[in-house]
């Protein structure tokens, strides 16, 4: 369990992260959205022990994190822009960070290499920039810690990759006591694995929510009426957050339970209505009533 | 914390990263010390074998160029490479990549900072002591190296490293400190120079505008920079091969100094933010507290510069310039580097008034002495005795080489002991030398050398000691007028006293020294102008005349002095006794003989040492009277006229002995005479008979 209570951090006068509290509860995929800017790499880097908070206080597992080697046995960082010694080859990192944790998985590190299809002798300099964050989950996962913190880590992997280490994330929180924690500005990125949400946005928490309820809570509808049909009369006892109309027929974004709102539709005799999937982008700005991440209309 | 991450693992693991500085240090001191030994021991043994140099002084060059502190390269290497260790193994803190890697990783910031601390030593060291036995090996197998050349090795090795140490710790503080390799040389730079350069500057300035100062050396700034001190303990005299006892000291200090700067160091690593990797300074707080001790000696240097560039006499219009651009330009490049940004330079404002103020009370103090440094004496009750030195009493060229040998000022030399009870005497030359001060503090610095060849006043300079009850000393030097009977008065009491004569006079102190230094005395050698010799005698001989020069050198009197100058120079050529640690001094004064020394100079007659008092006119072929115009050209006159020469011959002297008693005997040091001498018939050899030629100066009258 990850506890945040009141993390402020400053740069001078700019305040990163302002008064963020937060819960990040074990087994779980978490993931931390924001716009550039937003204080997302900052959090985690006060969630790794790299920077210490202003204000409030940061605790993984009840020990603080701060210059304690005990507490950060049990994650693994791979930042933004992940570090590898200079001219060093995968075998190479591998063998400084096997001496760093200690229930470091040498065999797993090989396996995942053979998978992955890395070379392990030659220098990571050469890599491709997708390569070089393939590598950095590897040795992340090869750690075997409890927590994984992903700073725009799948930014850069395609597809495919992308898939396969969410696969390898699935594959290890139902083996093991695995907690993800990634941070990205694209909701997309995040979309099929996040289990629970938090937006940061000008370093505050805007939201910290379980996508589930999130999406229990908000559907997206197509209808078409009949002709003539004032649709007034039955959306206005709904709560609709977006409303799209191309010739006949509606497009709706409508908060409450699924049943509900269609029961109301039907007194409509609707010719045509369908449930459509939403996507976690059209959850937040509907939810949230942002288009674009521009969430100045929500806090103002 | 388990086995796996051990300090041990993260020593190898940053060892792994710094292959190359290793490489840089195992090449470098391969070219310093077994490479450079190879090329020197082939020289030697072809020195040797051609016949131009003798084993014991090969042996001695050896030890001494290549495994001693005179090998400068061995110096630049290491020095080159606590730079560059130091810069390699912390640039972690400066790199917000590594800051994110290290900071996020089971392993505590100063374990990882010990383990880059401790690697920046060894990648030095090791190579460099295992190059040194090489040189060892190269020394020994040639026949080079004897037991003192090892123990010389051994001690500049010693030395050597703990002069590193401190250099390379420094070099750490300035990379914790910052957050930005390039800033770091500039700490690097202030951290290691900052004091030294105080120092020189308060000096300068005390030199500039206290009237009053006592000078002594500037050798104890040496101390004050962890690389200056790295050069001054590897200096010995050129005679021995065993460094000072101070040195021992100095790298005692080096290495707890490392010690203390590894700790602190430490402690801030504990608490260095990880978000200053990429600024320029680490901790905020220290920005201020580090630009005003920047500025202030940039401004002060400044201040210095541009009076110094002007002929002007009023310097004050320049130095408040200098300082002001000093502080101006300080500030806004101090402001620029803080925050990587040219507009920057206007921040900050408070500080740099702070700067500026600190720097104006510490100019106000010298310029305006507003403590009386110049002006004041203490107060008499406080004092328990005091000291005189008159520099132009027993001056001149044949000063003693012993306060070289003692590091110590040829007149603290003579203060040190020197003990005066009758203080009425000292106050009352010391109150004319503040007189002096307040007349000429505001009218730029006095040049006395002019001053002392006018008739009336005729200033004179003379250092004074005035020892307080509580164990601290007042120095000052003072201008005082000779020609004030008070002053001559107080002059000539102090004069009298045995003390005085007894720390003025080399005779009095000649048989201390030869017990000191476990001197032999091999001959005495005796200096008269136009004739030199020496003459191997007797302990019973040479104690003889040691005696009637000390007998007739008490009796001197300053009335005597300010109408004769001296006539000849006794020195001991002296042997150091075998094995002696003591420096190796081949020649101690006994000091002047003047005219009056009438039983000193027939002891040298007797002992077969031509003695010459003063030439006389038979013996004289012509005189010039040696005299240019101010357009340099030579106007001189010659002399041949007999009568003309007997009548100027009592009124010259010797110009090799004009300056023993400067301060006395009055001399026009702008008219020379050339005499030459008369050729005996038949005889051409300048080595029996003197020189053909000798210069003399001509006595000012009364």
């Amino acid at each position: 369990m990850i506890e945040a209570t009141n993390v402020t951090k400053r740069f001078g006068d700019i305040t990163a992260v302002d008064d963020v509290t937060l819960s990040i509860e074990e087994g779980k995929v978490f993931g931390l959205i924001g716009t550039n800017g937003a204080g997302k790499s900052t959090f985690l880097r006060m969630l790794s022990g790299v920077l210490t908070p202003d204000l409030g206080s940061i605790e993984i597992d009840d020990m603080q994190i701060f210059e304690n080697p005990e507490c950060k046995d049990n994650f693994f960082f791979i930042s933004d822009e992940a570090f590898f010694f200079l001219n060093a080859t995968p075998d190479e990192m591998e063998r400084f960070y096997e001496k760093c944790y200690p229930s470091y998985d040498k065999a797993r590190y090989e396996k995942l290499m053979e998978s992955f299809g890395l070379d392990r002798r030659r220098k990571v300099s050469t890599f491709s920039k997708g390569m070089k964050k393939q590598l950095s989950i590897i040795l992340g996962l090869s750690a075997m810690t409890k927590y994984i913190f992903c700073d725009e880590t799948f930014d850069g992997l395609d597809p495919v990759m992308r898939q396969a280490v969410k696969s390898l994330f699935a594959s290890d929180m139902a083996e093991r006591e695995f907690t993800p924690i990634i941070a990205s500005h694209n909701l997309r990125e995040l979309e099929d694995i996040c289990d629970t949400v938090g937006l940061l946005h000008k370093g505050g928490m805007l939201m910290s929510e379980d996508l589930d309820d999130i999406k229990g809570d908000v559907h997206k509808i197509q209808i078409v009426f009949p002709d003539g049909f004032d649709p007034a009369g039955v959306t206005d006892r709904l709560r609709i957050l977006e409303n799209e109309q191309r010739g006949s027929l509606h497009t709706y974004i409508v908060r409450g339970t699924e049943r509900d709102i269609k029961g109301i539709f039907r007194e409509g005799n609707p010719v045509f209505m369908e449930s459509l999937p939403l996507s976690l982008e059209e959850i937040f700005i509907t939810s949230t009533g942002v288009e674009g991440y521009d969430i100045k209309k929500i806090i103002y | 914390m388990t086995s796996k991450r051990s300090f041990i693992n993260m020593l190898i693991e940053d060892l792994k990263r710094r292959i190359w500085p290793l490489t840089l240090s195992i090449i470098g001191f391969f070219f310093a010390l077994p490479v450079l030994a190879l090329i020197k021991a082939e020289s030697h043994i072809d020195s040797l074998r051609l016949g131009y140099d003798n084993l014991a002084s090969l042996q001695e060059s050896y030890a001494r160029y290549t495994l001693g502190g005179s090998n400068a390269l061995v110096i630049m290497g290491l020095i080159i490479m606590a730079a560059l260790n130091a810069l390699h193994g912390m640039k972690y803190l400066h790199s917000r990549q590594e800051a994110d890697f290290y900071g996020s990783i089971p392993v505590l910031r100063t374990t990882k900072f010990a383990a880059a601390y401790i690697n920046g030593i060894l990648i030095a060291i090791i190579p460099y002591i295992i190059m040194y036995i090489f040189a060892f090996v190269v020394g020994l197998s040639n026949g080079l190296l004897n037991a003192a050349g090892i123990s010389y090795g051994i001690q500049t090795m010693l030395l050597e490293t703990a002069g590193f140490l401190l250099i390379y710790s420094f070099i750490i503080i300035a990379a914790v400190l910052t957050g930005h390799t390039a800033v770091t040389v500039a700490a690097a730079l202030v951290l290691l120079f900052v004091l030294w350069a105080y120092a020189l500057l308060l000096d300068g300035y005390a030199s500039l505008f206290f009237v009053t100062r006592y000078s002594r050396s500037i050798d104890y700034t040496l101390n004050l920079s962890p690389v200056t001190l790295l050069f001054k303990m590897l200096t010995t005299d050129s005679s021995s091969l065993y460094y000072p006892v101070s040195s021992a000291i100095s790298a005692i200090l080096c290495v707890l100094g490392t010690v203390a700067l590894f700790f602190v160091s430490g402690a801030l690593i504990k608490i260095r933010p990880a978000e200053a990797a990429g600024k320029a300074m680490a901790f905020d707080k220290t920005k201020a507290v580090i630009k005003i001790i920047i500025m202030v000696p940039a401004a002060m240097a400044f201040g210095a510069f541009f009076p110094s560039l002007s002929d002007s006499n009023s310097v004050y219009g320049w130095l408040v310039f200098g300082i002001v651009m000093g502080l101006i330009l300080a500030h806004g490049s101090i402001e620029i580097i803080y925050d990587f940004d040219f507009k920057a330079c206007i921040r900050h404002i408070p500080s740099a008034v702070i700067g500026a103020v600190i720097t104006a009370a510490i100019v106000i103090y010298f310029v305006f002495d507003p403590l009386g440094y110049d002006t004041k004496l203490p107060d008499r009750s406080g004092i328990e005795n005091a000291a005189v030195y008159l520099p132009g009493i027993n001056g001149g060229s044949y000063y003693s080489e012993i306060s070289y040998y003692e590091d110590i000022s040829q007149s603290d030399m003579h203060l040190k002991n020197m003990v005066l009870t009758d203080l009425d005497d000292v106050y009352t030359l010391a109150e004319a030398g503040t007189e002096y001060a307040k007349k000429y503090r505001w009218h730029g610095t006095p040049a006395p050398e002019t001053i002392a060849y006018e008739d009336t006043p005729h200033y004179i300079e003379m250092s004074v000691i005035l020892r307080k009850k509580n164990g601290r000393e007042f120095k000052r030097s003072y201008f005082i007028d000779r020609n004030n009977d008070a002053n001559f008065s107080a002059l000539n009491n102090i004069y009298d006293t045995d003390s005085y004569k007894k720390n003025t006079y080399e005779v009095f102190m000649s048989e201390d020294r030869l017990e000191k230094y476990d001197l032999t005395v091999q001959a005495l050698s005796y200096e008269s102008g136009r004739f030199s010799g020496t003459s191997s005698l007797s302990k019973a001989a040479i104690k003889a005349l040691s005696d009637a020069l000390s007998k007739e050198t008490a009796a001197l009197t300053l009335d005597y002095l300010k109408e004769e100058a001296p006539v000849g120079y006794i020195s001991l050529n002296t042997k150091p006794a075998p094995g002696s640690k003591a420096p190796n001094i081949y020649s101690i004064p006994l000091g002047y003989v003047y005219p009056s020394f009438t039983e000193t100079l027939s002891l040298l007659n007797q002992y077969g040492i031509t003695t010459y008092e003063n030439p006389k006119a038979s013996e004289i072929d012509y005189i010039i009277n040696v005299k240019y115009t101010d357009e340099e050209e030579d106007i001189s006159e010659r002399i041949d006229n007999r009568a003309e020469i007997e009548r100027l011959l009592p009124e010259l002297v010797s110009s090799d002995f004009a300056s023993a008693n400067y301060a006395m005997l009055d001399v026009d040091n702008q008219t020379n005479y050339e005499v030459h001498f008369k050729k005996p018939a038949g005889q051409d050899d300048e080595d029996i008979y003197g020189s053909s030629i000798q210069y003399f100066v001509k006595k000012l009258g009364d």
